[in-house]
């Protein structure tokens, strides 16, 4: 204790001493306004960087006459380290003196003074040894990546931040894969696309960062688009590109010399304390966040599109249209009145219905509103539970992004046929996967905005008014009955996708009017009680939600039934 | 001046590894929901904890430190203050990362179906992935006998000639406790037929082992023998139950009825097909919680009556179990659906025979050593 007490006073000596230097306490303080970051993961396994950041100098601040950047390890070369000013090239660029590992653009006479904003470029064009064993796959390699961040005590406002990962050339867009957005982020997954040179890119973008906050992006491709030898094994999180301490903005050398003022007795007690504090913790461990694996099954295969649909958090009237056009396919009802809606069970039934079909068909003879909506209600308490059950133990994220995977399959390749025929059969067979989309309304819309569509076999149960209105086409093999051919029908593209999207919507909203007052109904009983939590915001991925189910609170219309273990 | 300075620079001493080793935790009685912790730290500091004997979680060493000091009952100040001492870091950022593995390790322990990767921030191994320093559990087949008549499991290997004491048993346990393995499952043959089944147990909870019994329910029946395993702290129960056998469903009920986590086991034979939706629907009846289910045989058919049947199961909401030492327990549903299912045999479980010989799993003939005779590290090795 006595040791504490010295260092307090030599401390509070030190502070009172130190507090006739006002200007050094205000000499860096800026905001990043803009902050771009471009990572190119190579085809020989190297990372190529480039910066984009848009300094706003405060006007009390001293000029920013040096830009310090971390970089994610030793591994690279700096003579391939460029810097621009206000798109001027910086004279200095050298290994900083304050981050390692990291480089030092010095600004010189381009130094941003108080009140001013400018710009910064840098180009790293390659770093080594950045791409790692994936934890959850061997057959992938992960890279993950942490831009440029700074002392909190240095920086002020919010920071417009984009980071865009663009994958190894050839790699194919469905089969790498976005780890989760850092928490607090818009959205948990990022956008993706292709770029100018046709690599899959992520982009993360937040407008509301900061630029003191250690953000942590990554991603996973397939290991076999790079050579062997450059990934390896994964070392413990923490290590990975994390530049060490934060970056920043040099002291400007005008201060310095203010501060030499002060001389010898300064250096003294600052270096006692320094070889203290520097003693203190060489006596100690090196702390990487604490990091916990649960051991557990990666994808849930198996799922029917409609529990994949509840998997993924699809609105429940969605959902339930869904059944009904299943139930509508296997020809076990067929709709009687389109608005409202009803239908009727057909015999004889088709084998092997799913229990959620049964039910969604016993519930659906109730002619009365609300006591048809508390069946329905039942029924997706049901199927929740279920795919719950069937998802313990396995993982709810790579399960989600599979049924994704299926979902965009689904639409690529009717997207992609050459004929109105195929495209209508791979319509009709993977109906119930598109159906997942978010955008399903408007991409059927698109989809069929020209050429004829050959209707379903099932359309007449589906839509019997529009029936007559279609046209006999030339034979065209039926899905139902091979070694057959039946005359299907055709309508206008235009008017079948109309038809089909109105008739989805309708169908929804003529089973469940209200679909938060139905979804509140059915989450109450599906979704646990929050977990009692005093930092929740910090552990969660879910955006802050006061739920353990993502999408579980009051106000949303899906109801989840992930993971568990 | 020297001694200022020898006190302000005390000569430099890292501190000591954490000690390598098994802890255990329990929930205080009064706590809402009861759970188990069992932490066995590796040498250099990383470690598995065990949640309820069934959720393996990989910690690595600065999560061991913070998972030690829960699991030692320390405050969340003084855990902070401990790991500040220890480690580079604040106190302020020990605190909130204390704070922070508390609530992951609580709320996996005591809420149900929340997903730990996307909601708690873990991440995600394969099972069984990585060779642990030694098995998660220990399946001890106590006798080979089936019934009161002793009549031997057909399934039984000729060699096991006999039976050991139960000091033998005992000091089985200790050696398994020792090596760091925390959940003892007593299996058979009818384990029930030992009249030193709950000695037995009571040993191993003593020592802070989880402990199951396989069992076909018969014995069960009889209350008073179901209520002095309970007394003795049996944790969970798995009823290999025979179907066409009343005194097995009674003995199923009234496991139930006690406090005891009680779930069936199924093994589906061509001769049940047709009756095991009514079967499944009779366990929900009568409030069976989770199921685990086998196939007598990997054909095709059985592969789909296994997996119509674990739909069912679902629907019905019940749990799946698939990792327990059951009759085909290699032919599961998660073994039907995974590309690579995970081996658990020989890595996360071993097997010990009637006569300590020690097998991968039930029905795996290959013995890697005497657990009386040989040391533990050398049949460990054997395993891989």
């Amino acid at each position: 204790m006595k040791r504490q007490y010295f260092l307090i006073l030599l401390a509070v000596s030190l502070l009172l001493v130190l507090t006739t230097v006002p200007v050094l306490a205000q000499t860096y303080y800026f905001s990043v306004d803009e902050e771009i970051v471009h990572v190119y993961l190579e085809s020989d396994g190297s990372m190529r960087i480039e910066y984009i950041l848009v300094f706003t100098n405060d006007p009390s601040a001293s000029p920013i006459e040096f830009v310090d950047i971390g970089l994610p390890n030793y591994n690279y070369d700096l003579s391939s380290v460029y810097g621009w000013i206000n798109n001027q090239p910086i004279q200095h660029v050298g290994k900083s003196e304050y981050v390692s590992p990291g480089i030092e653009l010095g600004l010189q006479s381009k130094a941003i003074p108080p009140g001013a904003t400018g710009e910064v470029k840098v180009l790293i064009d390659r770093v080594e040894g950045v791409l790692f064993d994936n934890y959850d796959d061997s057959a992938y390699a992960s890279a993950k990546f942490s831009p440029n961040w700074f002392g909190s005590q240095y920086v002020f406002g919010k920071t417009d931040l984009t980071v865009t990962f663009h994958l190894p050339p050839g790699v194919q867009p469905d089969e790498p894969r976005w780890h989760a957005s850092p928490s607090g982020w818009p959205s948990n997954q990022p956008n993706t696309g292709l770029d100018s040179d046709g690599r899959v890119i992520y982009i993360w973008h937040n407008p509301s960062a900061n630029a003191h906050t250690q953000y942590t992006f990554g991603a996973s491709f397939p290991r076999s688009y790079v050579p062997s030898e450059v990934v390896s094994k994964p070392v413990p999180e923490g290590e990975l590109f994390q530049p060490s301490p934060p970056s920043g903005i040099r002291i400007p050398s005008n201060m310095i010399v203010s501060f030499l003022f002060f001389g010898g007795i300064i250096l003294v007690l600052v270096g006692i304390v320094a070889l203290a504090v520097n003693s203190d913790r060489r006596r100690k461990l090196a702390y990487l966040p604490p990091k916990l694996a649960i051991e557990g099954h990666g994808i849930k295969r198996g799922l029917t599109a409609i529990e994949a649909a509840v998997l993924l958090e699809t609105p429940l009237d969605r959902v339930l249209t869904m059944i009904l056009f299943s139930a509508i396919k296997k020809g076990a009802t067929q709709v009687v009145s389109e608005d409202p809606l009803k239908i009727e069970r057909l015999t004889p039934q088709p084998e092997k219905l799913r229990p959620y079909e049964e039910d969604f068909l016993k519930a659906m003879v109730d002619e009365k509103p609300r006591k048809r909506r508390t069946a329905l209600q039942k029924v997706m308490v049901t199927l929740v539970k279920t795919v719950q059950k069937k998802m313990k133990g396995f993982s709810l994220r790579e399960t989600e992004n599979y049924y994704q995977a299926i979902m965009k399959k689904a639409w690529q390749q009717v997207e992609q046929a050459a004929t109105p025929e195929v495209r209508s059969k791979l319509y009709d067979e993977g109906l119930e996967w598109t159906m997942l989309d978010r955008d399903f309304d408007d991409r059927t819309r698109r989809v069929f905005r020209t050429g004829p569509v050959f209707v379903p076999i099932w359309w007449g149960r589906y839509r019997p008014s529009t029936v007559s209105t279609a046209r006999p086409s030339t034979a065209v093999p039926s899905t139902s009955a091979p070694g057959r051919s039946v005359s299907l029908p055709t309508l206008p593209g235009a008017q079948f996708a109309a038809t089909m999207v109105t008739g989805v919507q309708s169908a929804a909203s003529s089973m469940v009017s209200n679909v938060l007052s139905f979804t509140n109904g059915v989450t109450k009983t599906t979704n646990p009680p929050p977990p009692p939590s005093r930092s929740r915001s910090s552990w969660s991925s879910s955006g802050g939600s006061s739920c353990a189910c993502a999408c579980a609170c009051a106000g949303c219309a899906c109801a989840c039934a992930g993971g568990g273990r | 001046m020297s001694s200022i300075l020898s006190r302000l620079l005390p000569p430099y001493e890292k501190p000591e590894p954490l000690k390598p080793g098994m802890y255990h935790w329990m929930a205080p009685e009064d706590a809402p929901i009861p759970y188990r912790l069992h932490l066995r730290v590796e040498e250099d500091g990383p470690s598995i904890l065990i949640v309820n004997a069934t959720t393996i979680l990989h910690l690595n060493p600065t999560a061991t430190a913070h998972a030690l000091q829960l699991i030692e009952g320390a405050s969340e100040e003084s855990a902070a203050e401990a790991i500040a001492k220890r480690y580079r870091v604040s106190r302020r950022r020990a605190l909130k990362d204390q704070r922070e593995l508390r609530e992951q390790i609580i709320t996996l322990a005591t809420i149900p179906d929340v997903d730990p990767v996307v909601f708690l921030g873990m991440d995600r191994a394969e099972p069984y992935a990585e060779r642990p320093s030694a098995p998660y559990r220990l399946d001890l087949a106590l006798t080979y006998r089936c019934d009161p008549d002793g009549t031997i499991d057909p399934l039984a290997r000729r060699r096991v000639d006999r039976e050991m004491t139960t000091t033998e048993w005992k000091q089985i346990i200790t050696t398994a406790w020792e090596a760091g393995i925390p959940h003892i499952t007593f299996t058979g043959g009818e384990p029930t037929l030992r009249i030193d089944l709950r000695d037995l147990i009571a040993f191993a909870e003593e020592i802070g082992q989880v402990t199951g019994l396989l069992t076909d329910g018969r014995r069960l029946a009889d209350e008073t023998y179901l209520e002095s395993l309970a007394q003795v702290g049996l944790d969970h129960i798995l009823v290999a139950l025979v179907v066409e056998d009343p005194t097995s469903m009674q003995g199923l009920k009234n496991a139930l009825a006690s406090d005891i986590f009680t779930a069936v086991h199924l093994t589906l034979t061509p001769k049940i097909v047709g009756m095991v939706n009514k079967t499944l629907e009779e366990l929900v009846e009568v409030g069976v919680p989770a199921i685990s289910l086998s196939a007598s045989e990997s054909t095709e058919k059985m592969a789909e009556v296994l997996s119509e049947a674990r739909e069912y199961a679902a629907s019905l909401d019940l749990d799946l179990i698939w990792d327990l030492p059951a009759p085909y327990s290699t032919t599961n549903p998660i073994a039907l659906e995974l590309d690579v299912p995970p081996v658990g045999a020989g890595r996360a479980w071993l097997y010990v025979e009637p006569d300590g010989d020690v097998l991968p799993a039930q029905g795996m003939n290959q013995v890697l050593g005497n657990i009386l005779r040989d040391p533990w590290l050398d049949i460990w090795s054997a395993s891989k």
